[in-house]
């Protein structure tokens, strides 16, 4: 009696999720054929949304990455990244608007910009190794709902400290105009910074992937990941693993904090973290969390379909103002992967214990 | 001779090294609070009138915390050999005190001079001229550097000797100076309360000067505070007696009659104050002039109700209306003295209660058993009339607080059973918060666009139901998650709640950003719910009401599945328990009662707006779950009045409010995960054979101390 219910259950559970599945499938093809049919849009303008798409996704990406890095060592949702992310975006505002004051962005715009990469960098690895070091050290052996609550209290104390050091108001990075150039190829047009943000963005992935794959601390990430005590064992010392972990995640966010300046200079703020945090936590766990080219393909994924999933397919279905809808996109697709594939893309099936 | 062996012991090489990193450490604090803005905004109101202020107050006691911080830490260093406690020598522990708050001061006055010389305030914009003004006080900032820098070691000195006080003296001094510094920081409360009709004009004029407390005042409250802090501990004794007295001396009858006198004044009291006067109540009853409009007590209330009480009186003669006056002002002091003693009383109740460990009382004779039931039925009497009387007692603006405070308290409830019981982590609970204020808005607004115009206690069912749903519809296809994914995904649903109430797409019926007006207040009968000493009432009631099903669901059939599901999912499926549905039962309840909270605040506001709806309001009511112990009743209370209550009694501190927020949660996970009031948890005591049975697992030793601390719990 009891397993006759028991898998009728199962298979009630299962038909409403088929009949998910199948809906979804369906709206999102119904969206994007009568939007292509309605012949609204040339091609060049889809291509162009698609690189806008991918620089916005490769931003995503380096904040995924380190969701991804921490979460593989620890087993932890950083929550507080976002404000590792906006940390170096703010700190790097103010230096790029003295150097702006001072005439030196006119003249130097390139060297401007490495000097905002190491600034930024710089600010947001110290706000992840103080992080560590205060909140998330102790925690390592506490149940997860204990360090995903510190990680939420860190977040909004982080917020308000930077609002109470810096102000509420929202500030512009200054224009660099080497970045506002347009390139065309026969009749698509992109901007430069597109350009330069994804492809800094991807020589960034590629030296991390390098260093995790081929250096011998790489080596030992890889091992703490998989076994925190066993890897202790082996004469690693897993404290340094999880700081240098901190490290590559704040360098990559502060990073991303100078690329959203140059790609998008207005509205640098303190809560400009918690949204791209809580999308490129939806980018590294729809890329399989814990999996580092899992995380730089969700999150730019994630920004290709943010950038072409209101044009394409809310407004085929007669969604009025679409792109007021464009920050739920990541949100749903977070939840539409955790039903159908918990793993992400690339994940492998973990188990119990890990996922 | 103790002495002079252990000086050099304590004052070596690492304790310096110690004491310099804790210096630091309170100095980074001390320079924080400057350049958050904290010191500045809370300079503005003064503790002492003209005297000290909030902000310095703030960093003295940085300073002192430091130096005491510092001995602390040393004692727990010290090596422990023949001495019975560990004790820092007095000479070390004001030598390590002076030193952190020197380096504090020097660090502040560094801060002083070059803020002094460069200007910072295009980057940190709170480094004023009022902040740098404050720190030296009002002269340039080089006479002053040596200044700060002493004041700094003074003031650690200070800190650091307060371990060397004997607890006799220590404890009254700190509750005296506490006490004055709360009584200053919370002086508008004070300077409301003690303005209202009813308490001697003096009294106010005696404590509250234009800035803060007057010098005399502060004296007073110290004096007072000290006294009660000394006579403290002799209390409970002298309460047990009392209770002893009058439970064997005073006839149960004439404990009844007075009982009944008091509750029907009082509810006659209630009753005129919610429907008929628009005015404040005073606080104490004056019979005497009848015909002062002033004059709000019972007898005029009595005349309302039945328009024939004069002619009664002419009826029966002079001598019966002195006596029926003469009653009605007895019982009308009665509730005066009732509820000023109720409010003594309940404050006293939560001290003993944060201190009582539960103990298994045996009785020896029935007379103890006969005071522990009449203290119980005191309790409850007292809180009653307290929970009752509080908007009279303290006048429109802090009962406007209350019902704050009792929204957050009905939503922290609500999210208790999702979070607290079944132990799924809930960030998005706005969203439930918000659907219960639109569904209201929307049924009962007869500007919205369904044009219903129903009546509130029609709709809320309806809200209710459809808020329930909601949350079975949201609850669905996350709860198959794990705890922390549940968490994010919730995050999102509350932030895609709030871009749907806003976006253009719903425009036609949700009213987009402008959101939907002209909601009509709560009426009963002819009584509107206007304002917030009459909404306190259904606040309360609602409270009263998910505090009663919270209680009775924690026990019961339901409430201990959510408990094994909480501890681990699977083993409660795999000893039977249906987890899906005690999920989504838990989602749907909580989101009801948070529909109940988000339909009074729409119909207590008017008009909804999608941006009262963010995610800050779903982190607030996990703070206060968390603050007052996950999973604890009597915790979700005094955190709702801890965290929305204070920010709101002091203006200055809602711009810090989220700050606080988050460094309480991140310093309560890190230093008391169970809360200030932990849960209550019931174990069964294993009887003396189960014991022996598993005598075989401990050593002897084990036993002793297991048995004596483990199983008492």
């Amino acid at each position: 009696m009891t397993s006759l219910q028991k898998t009728k259950r199962i298979s009630w559970v299962s038909i409403i999720l088929w009949m998910l599945r199948i809906l979804v499938i369906v709206l999102v093809i119904w969206g994007a054929t009568v939007t292509l049919t309605s012949g609204k849009y040339a091609a060049s303008s889809w291509i162009s949304l698609t690189i806008a798409g991918l620089a916005q996704g490769s931003i995503y990406a380096l904040i995924a990455l380190g969701y991804s890095l921490v979460y593989g060592i620890l087993l932890m949702i950083n929550f507080a990244h976002g404000e590792v992310y906006m940390a170096g975006a703010f700190v790097s505002y103010f230096v790029a608007d003295a150097l702006e004051q001072s005439g030196f962005l006119a003249a130097q715009p390139l060297i401007t910009i490495f000097i905002l990469l190491l600034t930024a960098m710089a600010t947001s690895t110290v706000v992840a190794l103080i992080l560590e070091r205060v909140a998330y050290r102790r925690l390592q052996n506490a149940p997860r709902m204990v360090s995903l609550i510190t990680a939420i209290g860190a977040s909004f104390f982080l917020q308000y400290t930077f609002r109470g050091l810096f102000g509420s108001g929202f500030k512009a990075y200054p224009e660099f105009g080497v970045m506002w150039g347009r390139w065309t190829f026969g009749s698509v047009t992109v901007q430069v910074v597109q350009i330069v943000v994804a492809v800094a963005a991807l020589l960034m992935m590629g030296g991390l992937y390098w260093f995790v794959e081929k250096t011998k601390t790489g080596k030992s990430m890889r091992a703490v990941s998989e076994d925190k005590e066993i890897a202790s064992l082996m004469g690693i010392d897993v404290n340094r693993v999880i700081v240098i972990t901190f490290i590559l995640g704040g360098m990559l966010a502060g990073a991303a904090g100078v690329f959203r300046g140059l790609y998008q200079p207005q509205g640098i703020g303190y809560n400009m973290g918690f949204l791209p945090g809580l999308k490129a936590f939806s980018a590294a766990v729809l890329g399989g969390i814990g999996n580092i080219p899992g995380a730089m393909l969700g999150g730019i994924f994630l920004g290709v379909v943010e950038s072409l999933g209101p044009n394409l397919v809310l407004q085929g279905l007669g969604i009025v103002g679409a792109n007021q809808l464009k920050d739920a996109i990541a949100i749903v697709m977070l939840v539409l992967v955790l039903i159908f594939r918990p793993q992400g893309i690339l994940g492998e099936k973990l188990s119990e214990e890990k996922a | 001779m103790t002495t002079s062996i252990i000086t050099p012991v304590v004052l070596n090489r690492k304790t310096a090294s110690k004491t310099m990193m804790i210096g630091i450490y309170s100095g980074l604090v001390a320079l924080f609070v400057c350049l958050i803005g904290m010191v500045e905004t809370f300079g503005e109101r003064d503790i002492i009138g003209g005297i000290i202020s909030m902000g310095h107050t703030m960093l003295i006691i940085i300073t002192m915390g430091g130096g005491a911080f510092a001995v602390n830490k040393l004692r727990e260093n010290i090596y422990v050999s023949t001495q019975k406690e560990r004790q820092v020598p007095l000479l070390a522990g004001i030598l390590v005190g002076m030193a952190t708050g020197l380096i504090v001061g020097a660090m502040l006055a560094f801060f002083v001079f070059a803020a002094e010389l460069v200007d910072m305030r295009s980057v940190l914009i709170n480094v004023s001229p009022g902040l740098l003004e404050m720190l030296t006080l009002q002269k340039p900032a080089s006479q002053v550097t040596l200044t700060i820098i002493i004041l700094g070691a003074l003031l650690g000195g200070l800190g650091a000797s307060i371990f060397h006080i004997p607890p006799r003296i220590r404890v009254p001094l700190v509750v005296g100076l506490s006490s004055v510094v709360s009584l200053g920081m919370l002086r508008d409360m004070v300077r409301i309360v003690l303005s209202r009709e009813g308490w001697p004009s003096l009294l106010l004029s005696f404590l509250v000067q234009n800035q803060g407390l007057s010098i005399a005042g502060a004296i007073t409250i110290f004096i007072i505070a000290i006294v009660l802090a000394i006579i403290w501990p002799y209390l409970p004794a002298m309460y047990d007696k009392a209770v002893w007295i009058v439970v064997t001396y005073v006839p149960r009858v004439v404990q009844l009659l007075g009982c009944i006198l008091f509750a029907i004044t009082l509810a006659m009291r209630i009753f005129w104050f919610i429907a008929i006067n628009d005015k404040d109540l005073p606080l104490l009853p004056s019979c005497q002039t009848t015909d002062n409009y002033s004059d709000v007590g019972l007898s005029q209330c009595m005349s309302i109700l039945s328009k024939d009480v004069s002619t009664t009186t002419d009826r029966l003669g002079t001598n019966f209306a002195t006596l029926v006056s003469s009653i009605i002002t007895v019982s009308e002091m009665l509730v005066a003295a009732g509820i000023v003693l109720s409010v003594i009383f309940v404050l006293w109740q939560m001290w003993q209660h944060t201190k009582s460990t539960r103990t298994n009382s045996t009785f020896e004779d029935l007379d103890k058993a006969l005071i522990l039931i009449t203290k119980r039925k005191i309790s409850t009497f007292f809180g009653i009339t307290l929970l009752v009387s509080l908007p009279i007692l303290l006048g429109v603006y802090p009962s406007e607080v209350l019902v704050n405070v009792g929204l957050y308290m009905l939503m922290g409830f609500g999210l208790n059973i999702v979070v607290g019981m079944a132990g799924l982590l809930d960030l998005g609970y706005v969203a439930f918060f918000a659907v219960g204020a639109y569904s209201t808005a929307l049924l009962t607004s007869p500007r919205a666009s369904l044009e219903l115009g129903m009546s509130f206690w029609t709709a809320l069912p309806l809200v209710i139901l459809i808020t329930g749903a909601t949350g079975l519809l949201v609850g669905a296809p996350v709860l198959r998650m794990r705890g922390d994914y549940l968490a994010i995904v919730t995050l999102g649903f509350g932030e895609i709640a709030r871009f749907v109430f806003l976006s253009d797409w719903f425009k036609p019926w949700l009213g987009g950003a402008q959101g939907i007006i002209k909601i009509p207040p709560i009426s009963i009968g002819n009584i509107q719910f206007i304002g917030p000493h009459r909404l306190y009432y259904l606040v309360i009631v609602g409270c009263l009401i998910a505090l009663f099903i919270s209680a009775r669901l924690r026990g019961s059939r339901v409430g201990r599945a959510w408990m094994a599901m909480s501890e681990d999912e699977q083993v409660a499926e795999t000893m039977g328990i249906n987890t899906v549905y005690y999920k989504l039962l838990a989602f749907g309840l909580g989101a009801m009662i948070a529909s109940i909270s988000g339909a009074i605040f729409a119909a207590k506001l008017g008009t909804i707006f999608p941006h009262s709806f963010n995610v800050l309001v779903s982190i607030t009511a996990l703070s206060l779950l968390i603050v007052g112990g996950i999973g604890s009743l009597p915790g979700i209370i005094v955190g709702a009045l801890v965290l929305v209550g204070l920010p709101e009694l002091l203006r200055e501190f809602t711009e810090y409010r989220l700050l606080i927020y988050g460094a309480v949660l991140v310093f309560m996970m890190l230093a008391r995960p169970e809360g200030l009031i932990p849960r209550v948890r019931r174990t069964r005591k294993l009887d003396a054979q189960e014991l022996s049975q598993d005598a075989w697992l401990h050593d002897e030793t084990d036993i002793k101390n297991d048995s004596g601390v483990a199983l008492a719990s």
